[in-house]
Order: structure tokens, then sequence, then C-alpha cells
């Protein structure tokens, strides 16, 4: 079954490198033939992870969301799935340059965490297993992918604003979508990040209230995942009464996503932040 | 049958020569019917635009057939003792064929990568084809073209940097707003300049639009071309706070929005971005304005610069509509060499049966009375050397009929046994009348007659 699993992962890393280098190649030359392989490349490698997650959701018996590669291979799923969702509805295949890399590096993560020891599935204490649980990872980590999203199409908003604003004549920039468009969906795409961002932290509070008596641990993890929360409150505040749209919309968003990375990358370094609430921990 | 054409464009003629030699729309049937009652050519097609006018035939023998479509065209319009024909330039085969080509990709416009030129030749092909003075080759011809010209529109990216000032303004806007369809503008002055950027920006959805000018009456009548209304600069402070575009063209001295005040307006709109084109010299609007947050501000060689880069850009694609151009050529040369080859098989085998028959029957009437065993061995000596004489060259002609100079070979073959003369001589028996030679009254196929329909829409 372990066979299994590698080789369907193998497969969907394999589908989201030619679809990185189509879409790249898409966006430095105008090939539409490049850009239609980078999308049927990304379905496909899709499927295929979809395939690697569903056995090994059957291996272990339980949701595959314990270990840091069970999550980081899911949070790269969810981003292509957002992505895809994304394409379908706006035609902007340009987006797909720079968010099909991330998805790409999100994959390469999730592997050197498989072969450093992610093989092993984690065996989830009796305890903890609660319905809470899977709804505080999955809204999680459809969260994050929201923030990834808005923060490959705020780099767009980034170079496209910088081109204007110095009139710069290269050509490259006329193929990128409109400051509007960026700007409208990057806001989207956090006031959605931002909502499951709020309600994974309350879900996860009740989940520990129940698990461990206490609802709060001023964790390392805790603490960064409420500071990616205030970033991105001040984002939508910021926007909505200060009339930021536009460039510093786009900063904050960068910003607000490397806040995601931290949160994501302190239990990289401490192991899964569960551990913090037992006792000793 | 090769293809020739005869013409003069921008790059050959002067304007004051080429309205007078342009063929308005309604002689053009009359044209084409005279053309086609030249001897040796076939079929015809005009295209006549305001920068060029050219001819486009199918005939067995091109030389002669360019030099009678220039006399033509020559006397066609009245223009006295002047000589047009220093204008004039023919070409034939492929080369007639690549010129087709590249005037439908508009490369050879006077604006690189325009886009009415395609337009201009299905209307011609229309003109001609509805008028019966196109068959086979010019058919496929055309189709060939208005394929090509597609292709580079969609291929290259010809058609997409704009090279005016005012649509330059236009495409910027768009960069910032995306579609423009609802947005509001606002002028700062009535000029010309002015109302073709308005117009613009009309056509592509912008709704609402302010005229503000020193003369009220201007303002007015241009704010009635363009359906909008007539402001005044006494109330510039909220006419800004509504628009999207403003364009600015007035006369003034001196600047008429400085920075600070334009920071304020920024500062009521909530940072809703804005785009400022200043096409006047001197300026209007403050340089500063455009370091002012999600304010874009671009001046008259700002513009200029975006329409000289625009420029270049179109100079490079044309080079890879070259080789796309190059394609569609060895498209039209195969056909050509595959479509001439069968009958020049059956002309050179009808040739070989001729001369075989006529010497046989010759031979016999000299030997007098001969056994049929003797008299089917001199017929047998005859076939085989008709046979072994030209198993050779058909088998050549088959082999290079698949190459873009293949059908040089056939044209060399028919020249050499005089084929073109028998088909004639031929067809006269069968029909009893001076036809067309066969091949030229072929049907179009199926697959022709379709593309014919979606490219025949009269486009203007």
């Amino acid at each position: 079954m372990a066979q299994l699993e590698v080789v369907l992962f193998w497969l969907a890393i394999a589908g989201y490198s030619v679809g990185t280098i189509a879409y790249l190649t898409f966006l430095a030359a105008k090939k539409p033939k490049a850009g239609q392989i980078g999308l049927i490349a990304l379905v496909v490698g899709w499927v295929l992870h979809l395939g690697a997650i569903l056995t090994r959701w059957i291996e272990v018996g339980h949701v595959p969301l314990a270990t840091q590669f069970e999550f980081l291979s899911f949070f790269a799923w969810t981003t292509v799935a957002i992505y895809l969702f994304t394409e379908a509805q706006t035609k902007q295949k340009i987006i797909g340059a720079f968010a099909v890399p991330i998805i790409w590096i999100l994959m390469g993560a999730s592997w050197i965490s498989y072969i450093t020891g992610g093989a092993e599935g984690a065996g989830i204490p009796a305890t903890l297993q609660s319905p809470w649980f899977v709804v505080h990872v999955t809204v999680a980590v459809v969260s994050f992918a929201s923030f990834a999203l808005a923060f490959s199409v705020a780099l767009i908003y980034l170079l496209q604003e910088k081109h204007l604003k110095k009139k710069t004549t290269s050509s490259f920039f006329k193929r990128l979508p409109p400051l509007g468009t960026l700007d409208h969906l990057s806001y989207r795409s956090v006031v959605l990040g931002f909502a499951l961002l709020t309600v994974t932290l309350i879900t996860g509070m009740i989940w520990a209230q129940s698990a461990f008596g206490k609802f709060w641990v001023w964790d390392p993890k805790l603490t960064a995942a409420v500071a990616t929360w205030i970033i991105f409150g001040a984002y939508l505040h910021a926007r909505l009464t200060a009339g930021w749209q536009g460039r510093r919309s786009a900063l904050i968003a960068t910003i607000g996503f490397a806040a995601v990375l931290v949160t994501f990358g302190i239990s990289y370094f401490t192991g899964a932040h569960l551990e913090t609430f037992l006792p000793g921990g | 049958m090769h293809v020739v054409m005869v013409g003069l464009s921008h790059k050959t003629a002067p304007v004051e020569v080429r309205e007078k030699v342009a063929f308005p729309d309604d002689l053009i049937p009359e044209a084409l019917r005279a053309l086609q009652e030249i001897d040796g050519i076939g079929e015809a097609a005009i295209l006549s635009t305001c920068n060029r006018t050219e001819v486009y035939a199918a005939s067995a023998s091109p030389a002669d057939a360019i030099e009678q479509i220039k006399t033509f065209v020559d006397g066609f319009r009245d223009l006295g003792d002047y000589d047009l024909k220093q204008h004039l330039y023919g070409l034939d085969s492929l080369d007639a064929c690549a010129h087709l080509f590249r005037v439908t990709s508009s490369l050879d416009s006077m604006v690189v990568g325009e886009g009415q030129i395609l337009a201009q030749v299905k209307e011609c092909y229309w003109i001609a084809q509805s008028n019966g003075a196109t068959s086979t080759v010019l058919n496929k011809l055309f189709h060939e073209a208005i394929r090509t010209g597609k292709r580079v529109r969609t291929e290259t990216s010809i058609g997409e940097n704009a090279v005016s000032i005012s649509y330059a303004a236009v495409e910027l806007a768009k960069q910032v707003f995306g579609e423009l369809l609802g947005r509001s503008a606002l002028l700062l002055g009535a000029g010309e300049m002015a109302e073709l950027t308005a117009k613009h920006l009309c056509a592509n959805g912008v709704r609402n639009i302010t005229v503000v000018n020193r003369t009220r009456e201007r303002a007015e009548e241009l704010a009635r071309v363009i359906d909008g209304k007539a402001g005044s600069f006494d109330e510039l402070d909220e006419l800004m706070l509504n628009a999207d575009i403003v364009v600015s063209s007035t006369a003034a001295q001196e600047l008429i929005l400085e920075k600070d005040r334009m920071a304020k307006i920024m500062h009521t709109r909530k940072n809703r971005p804005i785009f400022m084109f200043d096409i006047a010299v001197p300026r209007d609007l403050d340089p500063g304005i455009n370091d002012l947050y999600n304010t874009y501000l671009y001046d008259i060689d700002d513009l200029k610069n975006v329409v000289a880069a625009n420029k270049a850009e179109r100079e490079k694609e044309a080079e890879s509509a070259g080789s796309i151009i190059e394609e569609s050529v060895d498209v039209f040369a195969q056909w050509m060499s595959t479509r001439e080859v069968v009958p020049t098989i059956t002309a050179l085998k009808r040739k070989g049966e001729l001369i075989l028959e006529a010497e046989v029957e010759k031979a016999t009437a000299r030997m007098g009375d001969l056994s049929e065993r003797e008299a089917n061995i001199i017929k047998g000596l005859g076939v085989g050397i008709v046979n072994k004489l030209l198993h050779g060259p058909i088998i050549k002609m088959k082999e290079m009929s698949s190459k873009r100079d293949g059908y040089v070979y056939t044209e060399s073959l028919r020249e050499l046994f005089d084929l073109d003369a028998l088909e004639e001589a031929d067809s006269e028996v069968i029909a009893g009348r001076n036809g067309d030679s066969p091949e030229v009254t072929v049907e179009p196929t199926e697959d022709e007659e379709a593309a014919t329909d979606d490219s025949l829409r009269r486009t203007t």
C-alpha cells in the first residue's frame, strides 16, 4: 500500500513539475499551447495527488492530517484546487505562472518532510480523535491555501503597479492582468482566508477544551497564528476604512503569507503542536 | 497555371497616384470581366484599398500575363500621359502568393499590424467570387491567404500594441481598470486630440464623460458628439471625485492642477485609482501627481515612448509572422504541385499515344499487307519505346510533386512537350468550343466551400 502511495505522490509531483514549466513558458513566451498543457498537467497531477492522499487515508485509518508531511501535502493539494477554481472563474491563466510554482515548492517541502520521517503515520491518541480536530485542520488548510493564492496575485499586482508607475515600456506587462482584477481577486482570497482562519482558531479552541480541558496555550505556533490573524485583520480594516486598496493591500497580503509560512514552519521544528497542550508539553 | 499579381501600394506610389488608380467598388465587376477577357488569364481578383491597388490572376504564361495586366491597369483609368507603369510591380508564382499572404497579414501595411486589411482581402475575394471571376487556383490562394492572416493575428501579438497616442492611452487605462465598460472620464480641454481619445474611450464602453473647456460652447459641442455633459473649471474638484480617467489638453500656460490639491482629492476619493493623461504642451498637470497613491499620470512624452516601444514590438512580431507565411507558401506550393501532376501525366501519356498512333499508322501504311502478328509487333515496338521514354519523367514528376518547387518541373514539362496546346486542342474537340482547360473548371471541394462560407461574411 505504501508503495502505491509513493508512486502516486511522485506522479503528482511530476504533473505539477510539468505544470510549473508549462505555465512559466506561457508567461515568458506567448504560447497558448503551453497554457493548455499546464492546465492539463495540473489537473492530472491533482487527481493523482488525491489518489495518494486517499491511499494514505486507508493506510493510516484516519484523516491523514496528523503529521507535518500529511498537512503539507494536503496544503499543496488544496492550493491546486483553489487555483483551478480561480482559473476556471477568471480565465486569467497568467496567475498560474505565479501560483503553480508555489504549489510545486509546497510539494517539494512535503516530500522533504516525507523522507525525513514523515512516512510514518501518526497514531492519534483516542482523546484527540474528535470531529473538531478534523474540521480544525481542514479549515486551516483551506485558509492557508486562500492566502497562498492571495499572495501570488498580490505579487503580480506589485509587478504591474511598479511597471505603470515607472512607465517601463516592456511588453511583458501587457500580459499581466489589470490592476483592478488583481486587487479584487487578492481581496476576495484574503476575505475567504481570514474567515476560515477565524473558524480555525475557534474550532481549535473548542477541540482543545474538550481534549485537554484548556482552550489556549501561548505556544509559538498559536502565537504565530494569532499574529497572522491580526495581520490579515489589519489588511481588511485598512482597506475598508482608510482606502488602502492597491499596493499597500498587496504588500500586507505578502507579509501575511510570510506569517502563514512562519506559523507553518514553527511546528516543522517543534513537532506537531498538539503536544504542547499535553501535561508537561 | 501560375499565380500572378500586378499592383502598386503606398510603398511605390504617392497618394495622388493611388487615389486615381483605386477601383471604386461599383467598377470592380466590370474590371474583372475585362481582365478575364485578356488572352491567357483564367481567374482574377482585385484588391483596392486606400493604400494599395493590386490585381491577382491565374495564368499559364506568367510573364505575358504580368505585362498585359500592367497595360490593363494603366489603361483602365484615364490618367492622360502619366506613366503609371513606373509605380507598378509585378510578381509571379510563389512570389505573388507570398506577397498576398504578407499583405493579408498586414506586414505590408502602412501601420504594420492594422486589422482592416484582413477584412478588405475577404471583401476583395468575395466580390471576385460572386462575380464568377475566381476558380480553383484563386479560391485556394485566397482561402490560404485569409487563413494565414487569421493565424498571424492570433498567434503573434502583431495587432495588440497601440501605435497611436490616443489608443495607447486607452490601453494603459485598461491595464489599471480592466474592461472600461461603465467607467467615467473627464476631459479638460476639448481639442482635437481630446476628442479622438474621448471617441476611443467611448468605443471601449466608457460612459458618463464630462467635458470642461475654457469656452463653454465648445465643451457642449463635444459633449453632444460623445454623448457626455459639459462642466466648468470651478467644479473641477467635484468632477475629479467621480472620474476614473482624466484627459487634459488645455492651452493653459500654467499648471491647472497641483500635487497638493490632487492629494486632497485622492484622500476624498478614498484612494480609488485614477488614470490621468496630460497631452498638453506646456503641461497641465503637476508631474508630481504620479507619486500619489493609486494615481497614474502619463504626459505626452510618456505616451510617445509607449507608442515607440509598441511599434518596435510590432516589427519584432512581424518577423515571427514571417515564418507563418513561409509555412503557408509551402502549403500552397505543394497544393499547386499535386494539382498539376495528374493532368500533366495524363497529357503526357496522351501525347505519347498520339505520336504512337500516327507513327505506327505511317509505318504500317508504307509496309503494305501485314499479318496481324507483324502489325502487333510493330505496334508493340512503338508502345515499348514510348512507355520506356516516358516512364522516368513520370516517376520523377510524382516524386517532385510533394516538394515546394515541384511544380517548376511540371511546368517545364508542360512547356517542353507543349502540353497546354495539346490540352486545348483536346478540349476543343471534346467540348466543341474554345473552353477553359479542364482543371480550371474543377468544382471546389466540400472543404473549400465550407471555408468559403466562413470567410465570406462581408466585413467592413
